[in-house]
């Protein structure tokens, strides 16, 4: 009896550890993406940012780097530097938003900080933010969400932190920012309510203010505006990826796919779906805004984990980071979920030609752009790098640290 | 070598009294000179057990056998009955008289000089460690010689030239001269070393050999050539940087060379180091490498010569010193090194207490204003540096 014990013991003790924890149920139910330490660098036009943000867990304070010169811009000093912090950048109108357990704080140009403007509760844990239209959206992982509304110079012009229910009982499963700052949302009945944000602060008392469009779909988990495509989104049921027009209240396309078989939600660059078929193939599914596309692609190499991908088909590529030794995987991407023994891997789109594969460096936190990686890493005196995804250039900055802390 | 003379006889081969006038200390005795001290503590005893003991002393005139073998047993060996019998009668009645002169603050001055003595007499020039000078009750004595013998050999020396002060039959004996039964034609100098001798044997009767050893086995602090080892540390507080270490240790190292009782001057090298780890993995170590040069003024706040603090002092030093800060910090991906060089007053406070045989135990307090800028690491130090240390050093 000891010894099966012991067996048992082992094969769960042997297994466990080369898994990065699978935790689906968790990544349900966001707005918009979920949230980096990291800021994004591509800009809503899909173009390459030209500065980064990111949270330093080291010597836990916020840091901007200049990409193009590679020079350190600023560093910020945050509240609550011992929790896990997510950080959001608004681009060329140069104000931060720094998120973390129960608290929000927006740094202007000028660094000076607003702390919490609105009150969650909860951790945040995903975001919806269009800086060019002046929303933030951000969802904790007590169903919450906070809407405010932000001038260009990262004032607060109003804000409200809505409940989960949108109307009649209707609660939110996912949702994100269109183009034209509507925010759609999937809801918990199938429906899919598209709210206006600024009739919703306006109410009196502020309330969810949406049309709503029944569908018959089932169970709608994740849901992703078309890029440039008002109007149009791409959601995942519980077996099927569709293509949805709002205007028509009409499923365009649905291709069914199984849950169990998908790898990656993602709205890095333009939204898709990654699926496995079998354990050679790799299925992506995205939309042109038309019709549904998809691309199955051989597997070189057996990817147990993929960690992020992106989708840029204004570039005609797609980008992924997986993990080689490791078994497991979330849903949305989180390219630092684990950072040992990472491969980057990127295809040309349209004739599926493999553009790169390299490995990335151990314990570097990083971000994908276009055209490279920026990895931070765990240095206490400060060290970046700037690594072509294609070439072999590389720029660094180092000690930016000493006189920052 | 133990020559006794009157004034006109007795010169100085290389300077006269002018040089000589330099190097008095009175029979007082010299805090700096324990030696003298406990020689003349010594005899007294000696002298005053003589007195108690009387002059038909078995012991008196006779070899003690702790110095059996030595020169100074063979002086008293070689006395014939008659002479025993007059070393024991005169030595009884003239120790009231040497008592007398020790113990008479205007009995007896002891001269010190540096320079090598001779007397001159009838057979011409000797060599001399010790002169008495009978008419104005002095005794000189080549200092270093006098310091180099041993304690029981300082008694003889001494009680030789207190018997040339001390009238025997209403006369004053000299050496190179006949004395009752000892009829040789130095027959004064056998007659006062016999005497010299038996004082000496009676000093370790009496204890008063043995009383002594810890006080003259305790380092002097007349010696010249100071070297020293420090081992210190010091504390930072006030340094404006992340990665400012808080306490850095090392060593001193500083040579002293003493002009005179108080005045001297020296070198120094200094080197601290620290290290510390900031933020779990930044490992950061400093280093602070000194040179200096001080003048010194050596006080001597304590007088009584046989316990540890008659020897003691202090020494405040006062110069300059040229050095140059380091400090590096690895973190395991990065690492960066920077330095910087300054220039700074120095005041150092050193307080000495005597161990044994030249070697000091020093406490000492370093105080230096400067301040230095590490751009590289954007650090700032603090301006006032204080060190504290504790070592040993050796005299000689």
């Amino acid at each position: 009896m000891r010894f099966k014990f012991l067996i048992l013991f082992l094969v769960l003790g042997l297994s466990s550890c080369a898994q990065v924890k699978s935790d689906t149920a968790a990544d349900e139910n966001i707005l918009g993406q979920k949230l980096d330490s990291v800021s994004g660098l591509r800009t809503v036009d899909g173009l390459q940012a030209q500065k980064v943000t990111m949270f330093d867990p080291t010597i836990k304070k916020i840091h901007q780097f200049d990409l193009t010169s590679m020079t350190w811009l600023k560093t910020l000093s945050v509240l609550n530097a011992n929790e896990k912090h997510y950080v959001l950048d608004s681009g060329n109108l140069n104000y931060t938003v720094d998120l973390s357990l129960k608290h929000i704080s927006i740094f202007d140009r000028d660094s000076n900080a607003n702390h919490n403007p609105v009150r969650m509760m909860g951790n945040p844990i995903s975001a919806a933010f269009r800086p060019d239209l002046g929303w933030l959206v951000i969802y904790d992982d007590l169903q919450s969400v906070a809407v405010i509304k932000l001038s260009n110079e990262g004032q607060v012009m109003d804000s409200y932190v809505f409940g989960a229910v949108v109307d009649n009982g209707r609660s939110i499963v996912s949702g994100d920012l269109q183009d034209d700052g509507s925010l759609v949302l999937a809801l918990s009945d199938n429906s899919v309510a598209v709210v206006d944000l600024q009739a919703s602060l306006n109410a009196q008392p502020k309330k969810w203010i949406s049309t709503l469009h029944t569908t018959s779909l089932s169970r709608i988990n994740w849901i992703a505006p078309v890029t440039n495509r008002i109007g149009r989104l791409l959601m995942k049921t519980s077996d099927q990826v569709v293509l949805y027009d709002l205007s028509s209240r009409a499923v365009l396309q649905d291709l069914s796919v199984d849950s169990k078989d998908v790898v990656k939600l993602s709205k890095s660059g333009d939204p898709h779906v990654v699926v496995t078929e079998g354990s050679s193939n790799m299925k992506l599914i995205y939309t042109d805004g038309n019709t549904l596309q998809s691309r199955s692609i051989a597997l070189r190499d057996f990817v147990y984990s993929v960690l992020n991908s992106d989708l840029d088909l204004r570039n005609d590529s797609w980008t992924y980071v997986y993990l080689k030794n490791t078994t497991g995987f979330s849903w949305f991407n989180d390219v630092n979920q684990k950072t040992e023994d990472r491969q980057l891997v990127r295809y040309r789109i349209s004739d599926q030609l493999a553009l790169q594969s390299k490995p990335i460096d151990n314990k570097a936190q990083i971000r994908l752009s276009p055209n490279f990686i920026f990895a931070l890493y765990p240095s206490v005196l400060g060290y970046a790098k700037k690594v072509s995804i294609l070439g072999e250039e590389e720029t660094s900055i180092s000690k930016f640290n000493l006189k920052k802390f | 070598m133990r020559k006794f003379i009157y004034t006109a006889y007795f010169i100085f081969s290389v300077v006269g009294q002018a040089a000589i006038a330099s190097t008095f200390v009175g029979n007082g005795g010299n805090s700096k000179d324990v030696e003298l001290q406990v020689t003349l503590l010594q005899i007294q005893k000696s002298l005053k057990q003589i007195q108690q003991e009387g002059a038909q002393s078995p012991s008196l005139c006779e070899c003690d056998s702790n110095l059996e073998g030595h020169h100074l047993c063979e002086v008293l060996k070689a006395l014939s009955a008659d002479q025993k019998k007059q070393c024991k009668e005169e030595l009884f009645q003239a120790s009231n008289e040497m008592l007398n002169l020790l113990q008479d603050p205007k009995g007896v001055q002891i001269i010190w000089t540096m320079e090598a003595m001779q007397v001159s007499e009838k057979a011409g020039l000797r060599q001399a460690e010790g002169v008495a000078v009978v008419k104005d009750k002095k005794i000189f004595l080549n200092r270093e010689q006098f310091l180099g013998l041993k304690d029981y050999e300082r008694i003889y020396l001494m009680t030789h030239e207190l018997g040339h002060l001390v009238p025997f039959e209403q006369k004053y004996i000299q050496d190179d001269e006949k004395y009752k039964s000892f009829q040789q034609d130095d027959g004064g100098r056998q007659f006062l070393n016999s005497l010299g001798a038996s004082v000496a044997m009676k000093s370790f009767a009496t204890g008063a050999i043995s009383d002594y050893v810890a006080s003259l086995n305790r380092s002097k602090n007349s010696k010249q050539h100071w070297i020293g080892l420090t081992f210190g540390s010091e504390s930072r507080n006030k340094d404006e940087a992340t990665f400012s270490i808080e306490k850095y240790k090392g060593y001193h190292i500083r040579y002293r060379f003493q002009l005179n009782e108080n005045l001297g001057f020296g070198l120094g090298m200094n080197r601290l180091t620290g290290d510390q780890t900031f933020y779990d993995t930044a490992e950061t170590k400093g280093e602070l490498k000194t040179m200096d040069a001080f003048v010194a003024y050596r006080i001597l706040p304590f007088a009584d010569p046989f316990s540890i603090w008659g020897p003691s002092h202090f020494v405040l030093a006062a110069g300059m010193q040229a050095g140059e800060a380091s400090v590096t910090i690895n973190d395991g991906i990065v690492s960066v090194t920077d330095s910087a060089k300054f220039v700074a007053p120095l005041v150092t406070a050193e307080y000495y207490v005597p161990l044994i045989h030249g070697a000091w135990v020093q406490f000492a307090v370093n105080y230096a204003s400067y301040s230095y800028e590490l751009k590289e690491i954007g650090y700032q130090s603090e301006k006032n540096h204080i060190n504290y240390g504790i070592g040993v050093s050796y005299a000689f």
